[in-house]
């Protein structure tokens, strides 16, 4: 069970969308995600569609990684669908019941929006699919260097995201080892009142707690004795590698964004 | 003669005033090479003695702590020595910071702004030696105790320092994940030429030193070879120390009136106990 949560989201492989360099996956999502917004030609969805369906050609990773967890993404696409199905009243009338009137242009709104949507959500599961969080904290820090002449810490953001992950593991295996010992002692997690569950993790998150400041405190011992004063000075071991792919896939979005900007404003 | 890579003069601490005092009075010198273990009970004061070695805490007025001959009360010398002795800790969980076993490695030559391509060899090197080849990838929530542990160990030579000081470093693992750890820190002494310092209240852990310390209530009760040490009944007791099975075993015939010690005088390990009960059966 803990396995799952473990491992997050990442499934590891050696495809093309997985080798990319963090920057460029993280550049190309946010340029998607802003133009997928612009577009409304058919044109321009065509392209983004297209480009979806490359990179989930391209990252090889099985169909049934997306869909768990979309249970919930499916009933917001529905409801986004049907609000603007019901609620656009532009265009012929399709067909009139005593409750609701159908428009076309409710129709394509509707689908504008669910494929909007969808899109996304593919994407953004495609960069936690193919990108390990060592990777995406790299990319992230690394895009965030401009920030630092501003007077953001950078660095220590970085880290901080670093250390949180590299514990997330440790913490819920130390969680289990908790609620085991509680139900060994008679506590209920799975029974009563939704209040009476809620009651039953407090004995859990107490000790969670309290531990978490023991490590915190061991921890800042050893990264001290091991010569860590701060971002200033240091060197990394880790280095980002732009590869050609990575200008490829800058290209291709870059092309797309040009066709949104065009279609929506210029035609 | 070696040289003299820890002095330690006069040495008394405690953590707040009006507080009893945590170390009374150590003096300790340890030489090049050595491998050093301090045993003691709980709350005996070893942590707080190992912290002093790495400038992690700094002698107040009278004491005075010399690694390599830097003062470590000088600021500009705190640095230096954290360079020159480096520190394992008790819990593997929480002395590893990276997302896996080479990042972790690496962690303190980053900090001290180690050239990437000389931290790469580094970085391998170590690795090679605490025979952690094919884990470089692995995250370390998903290794071992012991090696978890032997990761820590990496990291701390891959700084190159002059001595590993472990504190406690072997007892959150289990037997199988101890006697792998020890096995490489042996291999660290012997091999990449460190001195050790290992705190422990396991003697059997303490064979293979060179000295034992005996460690009460903040004093040195005693500071000799293993063998002296493990065979003071009186001082074990006193120290509230268990003694390793063999030297029980001795004891306990002793006062069935067989006395091994004259026939072996170097009973350590079970085959040694074993050749002189052989030996004092034949003679009977
Ligand atoms: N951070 C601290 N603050 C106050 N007292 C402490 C602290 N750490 C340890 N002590 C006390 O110092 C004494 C020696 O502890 P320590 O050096 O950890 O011994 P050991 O490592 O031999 O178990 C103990 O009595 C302990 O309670
Ligand atoms: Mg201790």
């Amino acid at each position: 069970m803990l396995d799952h949560i473990i491992i997050g989201q990442y499934v590891p492989g050696h495809s093309k969308v997985h080798r990319l360099d963090p920057r460029a996956k993280l550049i190309c999502l946010m340029l998607f995600m802003v133009f997928l917004f612009v577009s409304r030609h058919p044109l321009s969805i065509g392209v983004a569609l297209l480009i979806a369906v490359l990179a989930f050609g391209l990252a090889n990773v099985p169909l049934t990684f997306y869909l768990r967890g979309m249970r919930f993404i499916a009933i917001i696409i529905i409801f986004t669908f049907l609000l603007h199905l019901f609620m656009t009243k532009e265009g012929p009338v399709l067909f009139t019941t005593p409750i609701v009137t159908i428009y076309l242009g409710g129709v394509l709104e509707g689908v504008l929006v669910g494929v909007r949507l969808l899109l996304l959500v593919i994407m953004a599961s495609l960069l936690t699919l193919t990108t390990t969080p060592v990777d995406l904290t790299d990319g992230m820090e690394s895009l965030m260097l401009p920030l630092k002449k501003v007077g953001m810490p950078t660095h220590e953001l970085a880290f901080m995201i670093s250390i949180a992950l590299r514990f997330i593991p440790t913490l819920l295996e130390e969680a289990m080892k908790i609620i085991k010992a509680q139900m060994a002692r008679g506590a209920n997690f799975t029974q009563g009142s939704i209040w009476k569950r809620v009651k039953a993790f407090v004995p859990v998150l107490v000790p969670l707690f309290v531990q978490s400041l023991n490590r915190a405190e061991d921890l800042a011992i050893a990264m001290e004795s091991r010569g860590y004063e701060g971002g200033e000075g240091r060197t990394k071991f880790r280095i980002l590698y732009w590869k050609r792919m990575d200008t490829i896939a800058l290209v291709i979005l870059t092309l797309y964004s040009m066709t949104a900007i065009f279609t929506r404003f210029l035609m | 003669m070696n040289k003299d890579i820890v002095r330690i003069h006069n040495l008394s601490f405690q953590y707040r005033p009006n507080e009893p005092y945590v170390l009374t009075d150590i003096n300790l010198t340890i030489k090049e090479r050595e491998w050093i273990t301090i045993v003691g009970h709980n709350g005996s004061g070893k942590s707080s003695l190992a912290k002093f070695l790495n400038a992690l805490f700094i002698p107040d007025e009278d004491g005075e702590v010399y690694i390599y001959g830097l003062n470590t009360k000088e600021r500009q010398n705190q640095g230096k020595v954290r360079k020159l002795v480096a520190m394992v800790f008790q819990n593997p969980d929480n002395q590893l910071v990276a997302p896996t076993v080479e990042d972790d490695v690496a962690f303190g030559l980053e900090n001290t702004g180690v050239p990437r391509e000389e931290m790469i060899e580094r970085v391998k090197e170590s690795i090679k030696i605490m025979g952690l080849e094919g884990f470089e990838k692995q995250e370390p929530h998903r290794l071992s105790g012991g090696q978890k542990q032997r990761v820590a160990i990496a990291g701390v030579i891959a700084m190159k320092p002059k001595v590993v000081v472990l504190d406690e470093a072997t007892s959150m693992l289990d037997p199988v994940g101890r006697k792998e750890v020890m096995e490489y820190i042996r291999r660290v002494h012997n091999d990449v030429n460190m001195t050790v310092i290992m705190i422990t209240h396991d003697l059997n852990e303490a064979l293979f030193s060179d000295r034992i310390i005996v460690m009460k209530e903040g004093k040195i009760l005693k500071d000799a070879p293993p063998i002296e040490v493990l065979r003071d009944e009186e001082l074990l007791k006193k120290s509230l120390l268990k003694p390793t099975f063999e030297f029980e075993v001795q004891s306990k015939l002793k006062e069935k009136g067989i006395n091994l010690f004259e026939i072996s005088p170097q009973i350590t390990n079970q085959k040694e106990l074993v050749d002189a009960l052989c030996t004092w059966k034949q003679k009977m």
